[in-house]
């Protein structure tokens, strides 16, 4: 509907109603002065009757039962039943066989009317209750009441025809008394329902309803005029009639606002009854929380989330269950006193219980409830919330908190919360106050002035930069150590890491801080460098130490042993053999200590020297020691079997004398049978096992840790030279490689040595 | 007649200088020795016979470790000077360690200090051969050192 013909419409509305005590009033003045004249040309009324009474009745009729069939109003069937016996009086008092006298017209008309009122007000009366009537069925109530009404109207007429029924009217008398009474009877009945149904447009905003009832007041008026007459065709025959054929044109008025409204041909008798329960019912049956009614200790009604919330099983009704079972034991007793107070008109809240389900498993719930008539009984409306879910959640929230607040309460960290946005700390764990030497209470009350003074000089842009770049959302994944005056007065190391916190639309709000005394820490770690350093160094002092002294040994010896020698090979002519004898013995225990000297110089530069690693084929380098030892292997007559050997990462030269001291003390160490040496390496996951087996005097394991100390000999001089500094060499080097090395061995069956080698990455 | 050959002998330990002196006198009688006792007189006296009339040393047989002025300076200065003079680095260590043999750098060769009779006779032959050579009487391969 356009606007500017909507709001001629309404204004029309709101005047339309005038004309009705325009008629009125008409009528008041016809009836008072008494008219005398005629105009009844022949036909013209029962056309006219047709014309406006009877179709439009007709088609009101028609359009009340298809609304009845579609939703069972019991106001529509008795609106449609209303307006169908007007139509059938108004069609009745048509027929040429009635229309003889003016009686029998009349007596048609005004029965069938005085029926229409009746009907109508009780389908008014209905409608104001604002409670809807509903039928079951659809079509036997709509058939069995259309057809009493036109039997009755049938009966009318035959008893009209057979002069059985009283005389309403005398053509020039006017009304009788019985004519008279049920006239008026129509007209109060009509007035009644226009009035209700005047009020009822007022309530739900339905024009349709106030057409109708300007129209139905029209008719009473019309009908009001019918009585004041004399005869048919006066002036108030006239007035009278025009008034009822306005009244069903506001009726048409009504059926096309309502139509042009709505959309469909449906009365909207209860129209905006209907939408508001659809509404209700639509929200009851998509509402989440299970909603119940209980009448009289049984279900008597329960939405979709009832059925899931107690698992109804499909098929099954929940209408009928006892409100006992619905829940157990003390959870039912609890019920039914809720139940009971709230039936007895208490304010009862919310309350938390649990329902059984069919299959009996126990739901948490939150129950609402209120009463409500429901099919005229008092009953208790139940709302149920299954919060089973919630207090899972909450319940598992707690059980967070109370290990969170455990590990909060435990920490040996402190840890500690700032507001941004007041600046001041929200949250300190009791070991953060615990770090710091105060309580919690006076932590709270220092100044962020003060808490940065307290930071030492010399740190104090470390934390301030943190927490600076923190707050302006740079990840700090590293904490900064920094030393901070504890209540003591006492500085002490912290280790603090932040983390910025924000809301949900990013904002920062707050720096969570985890800060951690590393006082100790820092203690151990300086006494570690102090100590690794003054290990380093003496380290250091010990290898030079042992190099220069062995260095400067060699000059006094190589005095007296070159001496020596010059002495016996220039004068040894001129000394007896004796002396020749003391000077022999003389240069071999300085040829000794000169041995021993060079071998205590390649010990200790083993450290000292420059590491240089390289691949190192081993079997190159097995071979080229035993080409150096040549002349001994020949003479010993020894066997060599050299296996495949791999090439590793090492220092060659120290490779070289690893293989030179196994190999030299593999000839060495020979028994009564030619010696059989043989070298093999084995792969490992992550090293090479090198071995050099002899089949030399072996000796007894009980010595196997200590031949690899320095100057461990367990054989005298006379029988193996040497001084027991080889396999210290041999171990030292090994070591230094990141290799073991060890023995196997027994007396008189030969010494394997192995040693490993860490594999070429 | 031989040529004298002229050895500039840079040993701080006196005993040692007395001990090389009988070698190359047992060498060689057609030596002239010229003995200092630091590495500054070394260089000084190095420099000294090389810019004046005699030229410098035919041989120089030389200690590492020198007080005043190292080995290695004394060796630098001679090579910026000279790179024809055989140079013998004349060392105490049997066995020359890498870092010796490093620093023996530019050197032609070394000669380790005999302690033993056969030693003593290997250094004496030795230097008997070097001596030739630079007499040229004889053929010596220079370079790598005799361990």
């Amino acid at each position: 509907m356009g606007n500017s013909a909507g709001n001629a419409l309404s204004a029309l509305t709101r005047k339309a109603w005038l004309i009705a005590p325009v008629l009125l009033v008409v009528i008041i003045l016809l009836g008072l002065s008494s008219p005398t004249a005629v105009w009844n040309p022949p036909n013209l009324i029962p056309a006219l009757n047709v014309i406006f009474l009877s179709s439009i009745s007709f088609f009101v009729s028609i359009l009340a039962a298809i609304s009845f069939l579609k939703d069972r109003s019991v106001v529509a069937l008795l609106l449609g039943g209303g307006t169908l016996a007007l139509g059938l009086g108004a069609s009745m008092a048509s027929l040429p066989s009635v229309n003889a006298t003016a009686n029998s017209m009349i007596v048609m008309y005004n029965t069938a009317a005085l029926l229409a009122g009746l009907l109508n007000l009780a389908a008014a009366a209905i409608l104001s209750s604002a409670k809807p009537k509903r039928l079951e069925s659809k079509w036997a109530p709509l058939i069995i009441a259309y057809l009493m009404i036109t039997a009755l109207a049938g009966l009318l007429l035959l008893l009209e025809m057979n002069g059985s029924w009283p005389v309403y009217f005398i053509a020039g008398s006017g009304q009788t008394m019985i004519g008279r009474l049920v006239l008026l009877a129509s007209v109060l009945l009509f007035f009644i329902s226009a009035s209700i149904l005047a009020v009822q447009r007022r309530n739900a905003g339905n024009d349709f309803s106030y057409w109708y009832a300007v129209g139905l007041a029209l008719i009473a008026i019309g009908l009001m005029g019918v009585s004041l007459q004399a005869n048919i065709g006066d002036a108030l025959n006239w007035i009278g009639r025009i008034s009822q054929y306005l009244g069903m044109l506001f009726m048409v008025v009504a059926v096309y606002t309502s139509v042009k409204a709505s959309g469909t041909w449906l009365l909207p008798l209860e129209k905006a009854l209907r939408e508001s329960e659809d509404r209700y019912q639509a929200l009851v049956r998509t509402s989440p929380d299970a909603i119940m009614v209980i009448s009289n200790g049984k279900v008597a009604f329960a939405n979709q989330a009832a059925v899931r919330l107690l698992h109804i099983p499909p098929g099954t009704n929940a209408v009928g269950m006892r409100s006992g079972d619905l829940a157990e034991g003390a959870h039912s007793l609890d019920l039914a006193q809720h139940m009971a107070r709230l039936l007895r008109g208490d304010a009862v809240p919310a309350w938390e219980t649990n329902v059984r389900t069919m299959d009996g498993a126990s739901v948490e719930v939150e129950i609402c409830g209120s009463t409500i008539e429901f099919d005229s009984q008092h009953s208790v409306l139940l709302i149920l919330r299954d919060i089973s879910q919630r207090k899972k959640a909450e319940e598992d929230l707690r059980k967070q908190e109370r290990v969170l607040r455990t590990v909060l309460d435990n920490s040996r960290d402190g840890i500690n919360m700032l507001d941004l946005r007041t600046g001041k700390y929200v949250f300190l764990s009791p070991s953060q106050a615990e770090l710091t030497g105060f309580t919690i209470e006076e932590i709270l009350g220092i100044a962020a002035k003060e808490a940065y003074e307290r930071v030492h000089p010399e740190d104090r842009h470390k934390s301030v930069d943190q927490q600076a770049a923190v707050a302006a959302g740079i990840d700090m994944p590293d904490p900064i150590e920094y030393r901070w005056m504890v209540k003591s007065g006492e500085y002490r190391w912290f280790s603090d890491r932040r983390k910025l916190v924000r809301d949900e639309q990013g904002r920062p709000v707050a720096l969570v801080g985890i800060s951690r005394d590393i006082t100790e820490e820092k203690n151990a770690q300086r006494v570690m460098r102090d100590y690794s350093i003054r290990l380093e160094q003496s380290n250091a002092e010990l290898q030079q130490f042992a190099y220069i002294s062995s260095h400067d040994l060699q000059e006094p010896l190589r005095m007296v042993i070159a001496n020596l020698s010059q002495l016996e090979r220039k004068h040894g002519d001129s000394l007896d053999e004796e002396a020749r004898a003391y000077i022999d013995r003389a240069i071999d225990g300085g040829a000794r200590m000169r041995e021993l000297i060079d071998d205590l110089l390649t010990y200790s530069r083993v450290e000292s020297q420059a590491k240089e690693v390289g691949p190192v084929d081993m079997e190159e380098v097995t071979r080229s020691v035993l080409g150096l030892m040549e002349a001994t292997v020949r003479e010993s007559g020894a066997e060599l079997d050299i296996g495949t050997l791999p090439v590793v990462r090492a220092n060659e030269s120290q490779m070289r004398q690893v293989m030179q001291n196994l190999l030299s003390n593999a000839l060495k160490f020979r028994g009564a049978r030619a010696p059989r040496i043989e070298v093999w390496a084995e792969p490992g996951w992550q090293e090479w096992t090198f071995a050099v087996k002899d089949n030399g005097i072996g000796f007894d394991m009980a010595y196997a840790d200590k031949i690899f100390d320095m100057f461990q000999r367990l054989h005298t001089r006379d029988r193996y030279p040497g001084n027991g500094v080889g396999l210290a060499i041999v171990k030292k080097i090994v070591e230094r490689h990141g290799g073991r090395v060890w023995v196997q061995s027994s007396v008189d069956s030969g010494s394997t040595f192995y040693f490993t080698l860490p594999k070429e990455v | 007649v031989a040529k004298k050959v002229r050895i500039l002998v840079i040993e701080d330990n006196q005993a040692d200088a007395d001990l090389l002196n009988e070698f190359i006198e047992e060498a060689s009688p057609d030596c002239i020795v010229i003995s200092v006792d630091d590495g500054q007189k070394a260089i000084d006296r190095f420099l000294g016979m090389a810019n004046g009339p005699e030229g410098a040393p035919d041989l120089v047989l030389m200690d590492l470790n020198l007080p005043k002025r190292s080995g290695h300076e004394v060796l630098e200065v001679i090579r910026s000077n000279d790179r024809e003079v055989k140079v013998m680095i004349y060392s105490g260590s049997a066995a020359p360690s890498d870092r010796g043999m490093a620093r023996l750098g530019k050197a032609d060769g070394y000669l380790v200090k005999p302690m033993t009779v056969e030693e003593i006779e290997e250094t004496v032959a030795q230097l008997r051969e070097i001596i030739h050579a630079l007499q040229g009487r004889g053929y010596v391969k220079w370079g790598g050192p005799r361990p």
